[in-house]
């Protein structure tokens, strides 16, 4: 159903994110592609809210890191692919940390689970020597 | 220039939060406002949150954190203004934003606090 051959990539933004830029630099940019690509506005939200909680992220556990958002196509519905990466000290436990109530760093610890609940694939991996990079795919309704 | 802005009306303090508010901007929100409720004898405080477009865990987690420490200085806290698409998706982050109180606008707001 979903072949890799099948999806294509067809354009890609990426920011850095870091304590001086915060998460204004990607935000301003996939703000700029949804509108050229006319995105609703609850999709643009969702999108924008798991940039930031992904970002929020990195600057709270790494300090910094960078975003790529890549906009897909398959079969004439559209979709959108974020990475997430830093070189920070990478989750301990990547299973406990995609569900609900689990944080650590005391905040809310829904930041994972809410943004599998909007996405419809969620890749969390630990890189080597250290870091983490987190893969969302959201396509969207026609 | 802070994210946020402060505006008094008599015994009512207006916030107005925007979007980019940060961890040290919210410190500097707290201090801030226990100066102007302490001085001012404030009894509600609105939080006005319509420039907020986007809001995620970390943005919640100091909006609970504010309402929580302006109730500890006998503060009513009324949230206005979270724009539908914003609430849409704090209910699919799961996010209830406990013990606070909401109102559609800023003059919805006022009106329940007059």
């Amino acid at each position: 159903m979903n072949s890799p051959a099948a999806t294509t990539a067809r354009r890609r933004i990426c920011a850095a994110v870091t304590p001086s830029s915060s998460l204004s630099k990607i935000r301003t940019k996939a703000r700029a592609l949804f509108n050229s690509l006319h995105i609703r506005i609850q999709p643009a939200t969702e999108l924008l809210t798991i940039i930031n909680e992904l970002g929020g992220n990195i600057l709270r556990h790494a300090g910094r890191g960078e975003i790529c958002l890549e906009v897909l196509t398959q079969e004439g519905r559209l979709g959108f692919r974020i990475v997430a990466t830093d070189s920070g000290p990478g989750i301990a436990d990547i299973k406990k940390a995609s569900q609900p109530g689990f944080s650590e760093d005391n905040g809310l610890g829904l930041g994972l689970s809410g943004i599998t609940n909007l996405s419809d694939k969620v890749q969390i991996d630990n890189l080597l020597p250290h870091g983490t990079r987190v893969e969302v795919i959201k396509w969207l309704s026609p | 220039m802070e994210p946020f802005s402060t505006f008094s009306l008599e015994d009512i303090l207006l916030v107005s939060i925007q979007e980019e508010i940060d961890d040290s901007s919210i410190e500097h929100l707290l201090h801030h406002l226990g100066k102007q409720v302490s001085k001012n004898k404030t009894r509600a405080v609105i939080i006005d949150m319509h420039d907020v477009e986007v809001m995620d865990t970390f943005l919640a987690e100091h909006i609970e954190e504010l309402v929580s420490f302006l109730h500890m200085l006998r503060s009513r806290v009324v949230v206005a203004g979270i724009q539908v698409p914003v609430a849409l998706t704090l209910t699919d982050f799961n996010i209830r934003l406990k013990n606070v109180e909401f109102a559609l606008d800023v003059e919805q707001a006022l009106a329940r606090l007059r």
